[in-house]
């Protein structure tokens, strides 16, 4: 009961740090916005039919961002700064910080993800197919994954700059193999294979269905299941390799232990899909 | 009557160790603690105890070993060798427990740039079991670190010396049962370290166990009970201040001025007086034992009518001590 307050206390304190930040501002509405009308303006030209194809895309963007970007610098830079080192001294554990900040992350993302939505519903006159709590779970399934990506970006890098390269490396292939800037079929075949391992499938897949399709939650099983692996996976790596200190370095040991637990999950994925 | 008098003396001058449990284990026990980086041995065997009520200072230039020793007890650094138990507990064994006992400002402080001062306080004060914050309400510990008017205050519009004082009320939401203070003062100005003075003194009140780092010998000399010398990773002396010096070759200096001249050879052959020299009408005598030396220097000028226009006593400080123990100045 004690450690749910200082938890929740916790998220708040995020929150509101967050709020306070005005960079952080600009990149949590003022980026997502400025991509919504790039979409729908000229490369939908206003139709709304074309931008609601789009927009399952386009929030899978805004997620990844917010979740790589977000997270995956943030922790780095605490630690770096010695901020997670003032937190170490209290009886916490890493699940502490790490459950916590995707808590706050996680409500920011989504009130970017649903400005977006709400915005193509008035301003675009988009009309969507599915249920609101259908489109509303798929988000935050689909966040979740993400954010758990950046921890895992967070606690492989050294700094907050190899966690900007980490974050690129892995943002570019999300986007343009993983469907969330085109479709995937106009990719090769061979790479098509490769792209279905990237999470961003399976988010774009099961938003497109469900806001285009009008398909429900029980239709979407594999993509829900495929994106809370994924995050399920990524928040036990992020624990494992979890370091409190600037100058801590991971040892080989428990890095080749991630290694090898990401190598059996891409390796389970790419099995399946034959 | 000539033995109480001094007894008065020395018990009047004894640092205030009224609030030390010397009867109870030690809350801080370490021994022979090694610990390397590569080539270099920061901590090279250091042993110390550390009893309750005690304000503890590890005193030594920079890069003696003092801030590594402190985070090891502080659970934040492995070792290689040797014994460290905390309120009963190894901080590598049993970090929590340690953890939820103790209360640590670290040499720098970092919090997240917006946080106000007292939601940082009542955020880490929730990271504690409720039994170990009943008492140390966060107005209480504004008040103690006199920050009460920086309550709403953003971490990045403090001063270094509020961030420090914030960093000490930090280290007090949990009730610890000792209090780690790694090196203050380090970088403040002289308004700002007295300030943070006064908040020691009052943990010091409070009879609080303290741990201090410091580089600074004054402040070892007015705010420990007892300080342990520490270079290249060692202690190399340890005691109350009064005992470093005394077990010094240090000598106290009598100063006194007198209505009519007085003879150097006289005043020599004063009970305890080792040496005499004159400038400009003041005399200067030193001695191993001032406070026999005075009432015997009194007595003498009672009996030949000399008139004092001025006396003071200057004692040897710690500084003497630390220069002639390690054979240097110590460094800013």
């Amino acid at each position: 009961m004690n450690m749910l307050n200082a938890w929740a206390n916790n998220t708040l304190i995020g929150l509101k740090l967050t709020f306070r930040d005005r960079q952080a501002i600009f990149w949590t509405y003022g980026f997502p916005l400025f991509f919504l009308f790039l979409f729908a303006g000229i490369f939908a030209r206003g139709r709304a039919e074309t931008l609601l194809a789009m927009l399952p895309g386009l929030l899978c963007i805004s997620a990844m961002s917010s979740g790589l970007w977000g997270m995956g610098i943030a922790l780095p830079t605490m630690r770096e700064r010695g901020i997670l080192r003032r937190y170490h001294l209290a009886p916490i554990s890493p699940w502490m910080i790490i459950t916590s900040g995707i808590a706050s992350s996680l409500l920011i993302s989504l009130s970017t993800l649903l400005m977006q939505i709400a915005l193509a519903k008035i301003v675009y006159k988009i009309e969507i197919a599915g249920g609101a709590i259908a489109t509303f779970v798929m988000l935050v399934v689909g966040a979740l994954a993400f954010f758990s990506l950046g921890f895992v970006v967070a606690s492989v890098a050294d700094n907050a700059k190899s966690a900007a390269v980490l974050c690129n490396l892995l943002f570019f292939p999300l986007m343009f193999l993983g469907g969330a800037a085109f479709p995937m079929e106009f990719l090769p075949p061979k790479l098509q294979d490769l792209a279905r391992v990237l999470p961003s499938n399976y988010m774009v897949d099961g938003l497109y269905r469900v806001m285009k399709e009008g398909e429900g939650l029980v239709a979407n099983l594999k993509n829900l299941t495929v994106l809370l692996l994924c995050c399920a996976v990524s928040l036990f790596v992020a624990a494992k390799l979890f370091r409190w200190e600037a100058d801590e370095k991971l040892p080989l040991k428990r890095k080749a232990w991630a290694a090898a637990v990401v190598a059996i999950f891409i390796g389970a994925a790419m099995f399946v899909k034959r | 009557m000539t033995t109480n008098l001094i007894d008065s003396i020395e018990t009047e001058k004894r640092p205030a160790t009224r609030g030390v449990d010397y009867a109870a284990p030690a809350r801080v026990i370490v021994r022979d603690l090694v610990k390397r980086y590569g080539d270099l041995t920061a901590v090279a065997g250091v042993s110390f105890e550390v009893r309750r009520g005690e304000v503890f200072g590890l005193l030594g230039p920079n890069g003696a070993g003092k801030t590594t020793t402190v985070e090891i007890i502080e659970g934040l650094r492995p070792r290689d060798s040797g014994e460290v138990t905390v309120c009963g507990f190894d901080p590598t064994e049993d970090a929590a427990e340690v953890k939820k006992r103790i209360g640590v400002a670290l040499q720098a402080t970092a919090l997240p740039d917006k946080i106000e001062v007292r939601e940082a306080l009542s955020l880490f004060a929730g990271f504690y079991p409720a039994s170990r914050r009943g008492r140390a309400d966060v107005d209480r510990l504004l008040r103690t670190v006199s920050l009460e008017e920086k309550a709403k205050s953003r971490f990045d519009t403090l001063s270094g010396g509020q961030r420090q004082r914030l960093a000490v009320a930090l280290a007090m939401v949990n009730e610890p049962e000792v209090v780690i203070l790694d090196e203050p003062t380090t970088g403040l100005d002289a308004q700002a370290r007295r300030e943070l003075h006064d908040v020691i003194e009052r943990l010091k009140h409070e009879s609080k166990t303290v741990i201090l780092t410091t580089h600074y010998i004054e402040e070892a000399e007015r705010l420990c009970d007892r300080v342990a010398i520490v270079d290249h990773g060692r202690v190399i002396a340890a005691g109350t201040p009064r005992e470093l010096i005394s077990g010094s070759r240090g000598q106290s200096r009598i100063e006194l001025r007198t209505v009519r001249p007085v003879e150097l050879a006289e005043l020599r052959s004063i009970p305890f007086v080792e040496s005499v020299t004159e400038s400009c009408g003041t005399y200067a005598l030193r001695s191993p034992d001032a406070p026999r030396a005075l009432i015997e220097l009194v007595k003498w000028m009672e009996a030949e009518r000399h008139e004092l226009l001025d006396l003071h006593v200057t004692r040897p400080t710690l500084e003497d001590t630390f220069i002639e123990l390690t054979g240097k100045r110590i460094r800013e």
